[in-house]
């Protein structure tokens, strides 16, 4: 998070709009416990104040139903608030289309979807656009099968719900709920149970499916699985002729309110394949494997064109569909000739290949290690990678890499917060290499397949609009941007093996929308945009990859720049901000909204803020007629080693405001850009729009000075050197003061040129002054240049100490015992 | 509607609550002479090294009637060699090499006692360890309310007990130097003259200048204060004699004699260096010289400690001349054999058998946490086969209830309840740890088995859910603690900081315990809520005093060899686990047995140690090789136990027994626990109550997680699952629960929602119908004659049957009959 956010929540939403108010004490209460529902985000704007204005976001609470059967239109009704003006629905993948929108009011909004017959199957991710705003991130599921409702009382297996073989069930179970099917099934039958619910994303749903006999026996039942996460399957041949009964509940018995889809049928449901990848375009022959009819291969042609996931889904076909894809990797690199391993580091099987290459196998059976050898030359800088768990295999990696004489370069269990391992090694000479895989708790089996791939580094750069919010992964993460006006939200690049200088690209904005900003040096990770629509651009929204490229192509020194953008989405926390449920997508969402009566925007100074400095940046803001509403304003990023307040207000009735910051001696010395966000209520919602891109320059100081400890006694007058080092020259008189100085204790300013070596004060104290070490004294030297002032804070952490006054000598000239002094 | 306290239920409620247990039977019984049967000689070798060994000889008679007499001063002894040895005060002392006989008789009895010297002239060096540290312990100078306090006292510290000999010699001899001895004239050291009170001491006179104590320190100072070399031996166990002495009249004594055992196969008579104490000193009281004399009628525990060591025997006293005679009762099995001949010697008669209500109430109480239902206890009553007792426990033991106890109880033991940090242990963990142990015990999973596999628990907790074992408690120092409270009932809490005070526990029991969990793997899982737990193979457990990395031994026992890297925890299980461990079985044992009695053969049941043994060591000792032999089914002990006439014998006491609480010779009442009495009352009212997390109709003994709670279940005193300690369950009566009772709407409520006093009158019952079927329902028994009689005034002209009915019910219901289990 980044420090200006921190201070936002920090204090709770002083200064703002009661509607954001509200919303930042909602997100702050969510460091309390989990988010039951679909997300703070819903939670806290719900508490705001209904609107029925379009200059604000949409708010979709519910998608019924949450999903349907491939190759139908749906109707799908969206619940929430502000959804009156609804335009369009962006879907973040291919196969599902809007047909129509059938009736919008402002709490619900009827659609027409249609789902292509080669739709893919599972999550598909969407957000609504209104005139006024984007919605945040919704899930709707696509599935085989047709779609049944659940009916209570189906609480016991007495009065179990009859559904046909192959439908899909969309329920909900309430709090110590628990739902009952039947289904009728002949002998040795595949009769598969999935259950779509945490997956949905909207509660804190972990189901548990059972499948048993008529008389309620347990055939088998299913918690949480390595392919589906916190959602299970079970599939199993059917012991006889007839019926069976699927239970569905909540692990705990917990919670209310969680929907889910359960697909009941005779489809295939593996559990994992192998291989796990190939290259793209790659025709190959896969094995399916945990199938209660056997394992079976299916021919597999991977897409050719580039797919931004890093796995792609494959739905099994196999005497039915699967309602949901198993994973494979799509990687440039080739499959090594899958070969049996060797057990031991003695005995590793040569690949009889050089890096980079990619191998497939499997840890077959208990406390299996596999011992693969390779060759690399020195100073390759390679990535190994396991991908395994990613891809449905339960296995739970540890991944080490040894060179010929048996030493380790390196090994990981876990890598960033997945049981799939990940080493990087520099190599350090020409020469073989073994890379052992292993299961954490030596387990093994057939299901337990892996692929690992051992890669060059590429410089990768990966973006993303850092959250604005605590517990919050949409507010201002779209790009909104209201007509005529502007918007504006600070990129994060992480950046990876690439330090060079980088420019960003929102290519394909919709029409009249434009966007600006500076290159990003080497040394930074962030950059602040700012997009700019025409007052008569059209009231349009499209879904955009942003991307960034080297400045200097020679820095990337030959190798391709892998540029993405990620925005995670956490549908549910557990305590401790631990994510329970997420979705990402690699594409961010802009439009065009109606006009919002303000706009913001800074005067650019003339002269410099210098390192050590404070300057006032003065922010004007533009109000229609008839807009008179507190407007918060709030930088939106500031350069290195500068400081500001998390946000000011633009009272009533004022236009402006000066927004001060400040430059530690650090900061680096260049012409930067920044903006400034705005937000104020309009007709009773949150609109955002930002200041234009105004350059802010740091420069070296003018001047620079020391102030030595200066003692006074209480009650006197003493002098106060501040010996100045002129650095540049300045032509007139600049004005010296001291600051820091203690209650009742005074020192008239100085003037002073570029010729003064010092300055000196006659500080004057009382016998109020108090006594003691003041350690905070410091010097504000201001010169004017162009009209505007540079203010130098110098002299910092100077010491300025009041001593008690000496006892006067006595009358009979004895001896006086010694006072105390501090 | 409300329900109104009315005049009618007052007076059933004064008339209920007053009646219950009334008579006590005397024992007619009258005293014959008993015969003398054995003495015993303690030792019962002398080996004596060195010339200044000495050993003391006691003797024991024993009688018909199980009465024990100290005759040392009256029997006669003659030595087969006097040149050998010198026998005076009944102390042997060396005089030259050799072997001889000790030859003991007493009113015809003889013992020979084989006498063994050697080395008669050499001088055995003074040591540290073995001779002025025991001083300390003797003196009470190291006790925990003098210099033993962790803080020291007056500016002296020594460590408790002696658990830290080296730390005792510096600061001895170097921390205060020249102070607290000294060397040049050793009697004028400070520690002497502080111990004899020749300068100011807070402590007091400890021993005088002329004792025993006083010359041994003299004499180590005179020698120079040597610290022990490696050389010295160790002391290895206490040996104390005689085991058991029954005490007939006030003021009769025994002697006791205390030899310790050291590491190189001496051994050594150290009576006069041991420290007694008792346990009942209004029984009987021990002197600092060893010698236990009878007080009252009662029976003590003497603690010897010497060294780290400690070790104890039991002492009976009985009052003189009491007209008893033993009364012929049939023993069903082993458990009345063993109860009764404690009860012989005591001179207590066992209580009659109880009723067969009462019978039919308390087994299905213990075994099942239920009520009979008026079916049962008709059936039950107008049964007349002869095995009919044996029938109901043979019963109740196949039923699904007894699993629920038990899985409650082990789920106490086991901690299992979710914690305030989610993440930590969840809702959900607690479920699956539950339904793990409930999976268990259903299937009659032998308990060394369930333990065994706790305690090597290895995998994802999702999966493995015995794993959470080491979910509950992190803290390798609190599990070791735990282990050894829950599978041992040992509790080693005090010796993580110092020696044990009243067992025999060292540190390096502790630590050395707590090395066999200094390798337990935890990460997290994919999903946070989960650990995956493992075997680390690294990482040791440091002794605080001695800064070193403690190697794994059991507690008590050998430090067995294991292999760098393997499974630690495995070792301790089998150790643990194996038939010949003296805590496991008998820990059991005794748990299942305070189950059906209330109490503890040792009791608490965790809390066994040297000060607070079996009182009855016969009995737990049988019970624990019976459970072993069962191969850990307790099923079967359980059988013995319920079917044993002990368990089966009257609330009402006699004569002899009224006094004692802790020899089984009358069946305790006990208040029902919180959980089943909440059952209890749903059942017999028909109101169902409803639970938190578990599905509708669940019962209070289902709870899964231990944080789920109501308010009548914590009134009660519901185990908060916080820790494994028995005293979790609170069985305590106290006002708040009988003003719930009373007063709140547990019973109220229950009788109105129930409705079946209404429902009884629609089935057209009669009042006298009603009354017999409440009675059946809450107290298990038909109303008496009397009880009939007062309640039919209540059932005149004009008073609403419905309301004196249910006026009837809640009176019932807040007897202390239906409260209590008896």
């Amino acid at each position: 998070m980044p420090p200006s956010s921190r201070g936002l929540v920090a204090r709770c939403g002083a200064g703002f709009t009661p509607a954001i108010r509200l919303f930042i004490r909602a997100l702050a209460r969510c460091g309390a416990g989990f988010t039951p529902a679909i997300g703070p985000l819903a939670r806290a704007v719900a508490l705001a104040l209904p609107l029925t204005v379009a200059a604000v976001a949409p708010n979709v609470t519910a998608i019924a139903p949450a999903g349907g059967p491939r190759g139908t239109a749906v109707e799908v009704t969206l619940r929430g608030d502000r959804l009156a003006d609804a335009q369009e629905v962006f879907f973040y993948s291919p196969g599902i289309t809007l047909e129509k929108i059938t009736g919008a009011k402002d709490k619900e909004v009827k659609l027409v979807v249609q789902i292509s017959a080669d739709c893919r199957l599972g999550e598909h991710a969407l957000r609504l656009r209104t005139t006024g705003g984007i919605s945040a991130l919704r899930l709707f599921y696509v599935g085989p099968f047709p779609s049944v409702e659940e009916k209570e009382p189906n609480n016991a297996g007495a009065k179990a719900q009859p559904i046909a073989l192959n439908s899909t069930v969309q329920g909900t179970i309430a709090s110590e709920d628990v739902d009952f099917f039947s289904v009728e099934a002949k002998k040795d039958q595949r009769l598969s149970v999935e259950i779509e619910g945490a997956r949905l994303g909207r509660t804190m749903f972990d189901p548990i499916v059972t499948v048993l006999s008529a008389d309620g026996r347990v055939l088998a039942a299913s918690d949480d699985t390595p392919l589906l996460g916190h959602d299970g399957f079970v599939s199993l041949l059917a012991p006889a002729d007839g019926k069976y009964l699927i239970q569905v509940r909540d692990v705990t018995y917990a919670g209310a309110g969680h929907f889910y889809r359960l697909h009941l049928g005779s489809f295939p449901r593996p559990a994992v394949a192998f291989p796990l990848g190939g290259q793209p375009g790659e025709t190959f022959e896969a094995k399916f494997i945990g199938d209660p009819s056997g394992d079976f291969t299916q021919s597999v042609t991977l897409p050719a064109e580039k797919i931004r996931e890093s796995r792609f889904g494959l739905v099994v076909d196999h005497d039915g569909l699967a309602p949901s894809p198993n994973w494979l990797r799509i990687s440039p690199l080739a499959n090594a000739p899958s070969i049996s391993p060797g057990n031991a580091l003695a005995k590793a099987t040569s690949l009889n290949a050089t890096a980079p290459l990619a191998f497939n196998g499997v840890l077959a059976t208990k406390g299996d290690a596999a011992f693969f050898r390779f060759t690399a030359k020195k100073d390759q800088n390679l990535d190994f990678q396991v991908y395994a768990r990613r891809l449905g295999s339960p296995l739970d990696s540890v991944l080490t890499i040894f060179d010929a004489k048996g030493k380790s370069l390196g090994n990981n269990d876990d890598a960033a917060g997945n049981p799939d391992s990940a080493v990087r090694v520099k190599i350090p000479d020409d020469g073989d290499y073994t890379v052992k895989v292993a299961d954490q708790l030596a387990r093994g089996g057939p299901r337990f397949t892996y692929r690992v791939e051992i890669a060059e580094v590429a410089p990768t750069l990966t973006l993303s609009i850092p959250d604005t919010a605590r517990y919050d992964n949409e507010t201002r993460k779209s790009l909104v941007v209201p007509r005529g006006n502007r918007f504006a939200v600070l990129l994060n690049i992480a950046r990876d093996t690439f330090n060079g200088d980088v420019a960003v690209a929102f290519d394909g904005l919709p029409a009249g929308l434009t966007a600006l900003a500076d290159s990003v040096p080497g040394s930074l990770s962030a950059v602040p945009v700012v997009f700019s629509a025409a007052a008569d651009a059209p009231i349009a929204g499209t879904l955009l990859t942003p991307a960034a490229r080297a400045v200097d192509a020679t820095a990337t020194k030959g190798k391709d720049i892998v540029s993405r953008f990620r925005h995670t989405v956490d549908w549910v926390r557990i305590q401790n901000d631990t994510g329970y449920s997420r979705s990402e997508v690699g594409q961010i969402a802009a439009a065009v909204v109606e006009a919002v009566p303000f706009t913001v925007r800074i005067v650019e100074p003339k002269v410099p803020l210098v390192q050590s400095g404070e300057t006032a940046l003065k922010i004007i803001a533009e109000r229609q007629e008839g807009f008179d509403e507190p407007i918060t304003v709030k930088m939106l990023w500031n350069p290195p080693g500068v400081t500001s307040p998390p946000d000011l207000v633009i009272p009533k009735g004022a236009n402006s405001v000066d927004y001060k910051l400040n430059a530690s001696n650090k900061a680096e010395v260049r012409r930067w850009k920044t903006a400034v966000i705005a937000s104020a209520t309009v007709q009773g919602g949150a609109a955002y729009v930002s200041s234009q891109l105004a350059e802010l320059e740091i420069a070296a100081p003018f001047i620079a000075g020391k102030i030595n400890l200066t003692k006074v006694e209480r009650g006197q007058t003493a002098k106060l050197i501040c010996t100045l080092e002129q650095k540049v020259p300045f032509s007139g008189n600049a004005v010296a003061r001291l600051v820091g100085l203690p209650a009742n204790t005074t020192a008239s300013d100085v003037e002073i040129t570029q010729e003064n070596k010092e300055a000196i004060f006659e500080v004057v104290t009382t016998e109020k002054s108090p006594l003691g070490s003041h350690k905070n004294v410091f010097c504000q030297v201001t010169l004017t240049r162009d009209g505007e002032p540079i203010t130098h804070l110098i002299a910092q952490s100077s010491v300025l100490r009041i001593d008690a006054a000496r006892p006067k000598p006595a009358a009979d000239n004895k001896p006086v015992a010694q006072t105390k002094t501090d | 509607m409300n329900f109104v306290l009315t005049t009618s239920a007052q007076k059933v409620a004064r008339f209920l609550l007053g009646v219950m247990f009334g008579c006590g039977c005397a024992v007619s019984a009258f005293a014959a002479k008993p015969a003398l049967t054995e003495i015993k000689v303690f030792p019962a070798d002398v080996n004596l090294k060195t010339r200044s060994d000495r050993q003391s000889i006691v003797v024991q008679a024993l009688y018909a009637d199980g009465v024990t007499r100290d005759v040392t001063a009256l029997a006669s002894f003659t030595l087969a060699n006097k040149a050998l040895v010198k026998f005076d005060h009944f102390i042997l002392s060396p005089v030259a090499d050799g072997q001889t006989e000790l030859k003991v008789k007493f009113q015809g009895k003889t013992r020979l006692v084989p006498v063994k010297i050697e080395g008669a002239k050499a001088e055995e060096p003074i040591s540290f360890v073995k001779d002025v540290m025991p001083v300390f312990t003797k003196a009470g100078c190291n006790s925990g309310g003098c210099h033993g306090t962790s803080r020291g006292k007056d500016g002296f510290r020594l460590s408790l007990f002696g658990y830290d000999p080296d730390g005792d010699y510096h600061r001895l001899t170097r921390e205060a130097i020249a102070r607290r001895i000294n060397l040049a004239l050793p009697e004028e050291s400070l520690m002497l003259e502080k111990a004899t009170r020749k300068v100011p001491h807070t402590g007091g006179e400890l021993f005088k200048s002329d004792s025993e104590f006083y010359q041994t320190l003299v004499t180590w100072l005179q020698a120079g204060a040597p610290k022990d070399g490696p050389g010295v031996a160790k002391v290895v166990r206490l040996e104390i004699n005689p085991l058991q002495s029954v005490l007939e009249g006030t003021g009769e004594a025994q002697q006791l004699s205390v030899r310790a055992f050291y590491s190189d196969g001496t051994d050594r008579d150290v009576t006069s260096l041991t420290a007694f104490m008792g346990n009942n000193d209004a029984a009987v009281k021990v002197s600092a010289a060893g010698k236990a004399t009878a007080l009252s009628r009662g029976e003590a525990f003497i603690t010897a400690r010497y060294e780290g060591l400690a070790t104890g025997v039991q002492i009976l006293a009985i009052p003189k001349n009491l007209n008893f005679t033993w009364p012929t009762v049939a023993e069903n099995n082993y458990i009345d054999t063993l109860v009764n001949a404690k009860l012989r010697k005591l001179r207590i008669a066992p209580s009659d058998l109880s009723d067969d209500p009462t019978f039919l109430r308390r087994v299905y109480l213990d075994i099942t946490g239920t009520l009979p239902t008026p079916d049962q206890v008709r059936t039950f009553l107008a049964d007349t086969a002869t095995g009919k007792r044996d029938a109901v426990v043979d019963d109740l033991l196949g039923r699904k209830e007894f699993v629920d106890l038990w899985v409650m109880k082990w789920a106490e033991l086991l901690q299992i309840r979710s914690a305030d940090q989610q993440v930590q242990m969840s809702a959900k963990s607690a479920l699956q740890y539950f339904d793990w142990l409930e999976g268990e015990i259903t299937q009659n999973v032998p308990v060394d088995v369930m333990v065994k596999k706790l305690l090597t628990a290895t995998g994802p907790s999702f999966e493995e859910p015995a794993t959470n074992f080491y979910k509950v408690e992190r803290d390798t120092l609190k599990l070791t603690e735990n282990v050894a409270q829950a599978f041992m009932g040992v509790r080693v809490q005090c010796t993580q900081c110092h020696n044990h005070p009243f067992d025999r526990w060292t540190m390096n029991d502790y630590y050395g315990l707590a090395a066999f969990f200094a390798q337990v793997g935890r990460k997290s899982g994919e999903d946070p809520r989960e650990t995956i737990v493992f075997n680390s193979g690294g990482g040791a457990v440091k002794h605080p005093v001695t800064g070193k990395d403690m190697a794994p031994k059991f507690l008590g026992g050998a430090q067995p060899e294991i292999a760098k890297g393997a499974d630690r925890r495995q070792v301790l299980a089998e150790w643990l686990t194996a038939p010949e461990n003296p805590y496991f079985a008998r820990n059991l044992a005794n748990i299942i047995w305070a189950q059906f009695f209330g109490k503890g053969i040792i009791d608490p049941v965790d809390d066994v140690r040297v000060s607070n043994p079996a009182t009855n060591p016969e009995l737990l000792e049988k019970l624990a090789t019976q459970l072993t032999a069962y191969r850990y089914d307790f099923k079967k002990l359980v059988r013995d136990i319920c079917t044993s006439r002990t368990y089966q014998l009257s609330a009402v006491p006699n004569a002899t027994n009224a006094g004692d609480d802790a020899n089984f010779a009358k069946a305790g009442v006990r208040r029902i626990r919180a959980e089943v009495l909440l059952d209890a009352l749903s059942t017999v009212t028909g109101s169902a109550e409803k639970l938190r997390g578990l599905p509708q109709g669940s019962r209070a003994i289902e709870i899964a997680d231990g944080r789920t709670s109501t308010y009548f279940l914590t009134t009660f005193g519901r185990a908060t699952r916080e820790t494994p300690c028995s005293c979790e369950v609170k069985m305590e009566p106290n006002l708040s629960q009988a003003l719930h009772l009373l007063n709140g709407d547990a019973v109220n409520a229950k009788v109105l929602n129930g409705g079946l006093v209404k429902k009884l009158l629609k089935d057209g019952k009669s009042p006298a119908d009603i009354i017999e079927e409440l009675y059946l329902r809450a107290l298990g028994r038909l109303p008496t004659a009397t009880e009939t009689t007062k309640l039919q005034a209540f059932f005149t002209e004009g008073k609403k049957h419905d309301v004196v009915l249910n006026d009837l019910f809640w009176s019932l219901l807040n007897a202390k009959e239906f409260v209590f289990n008896h």
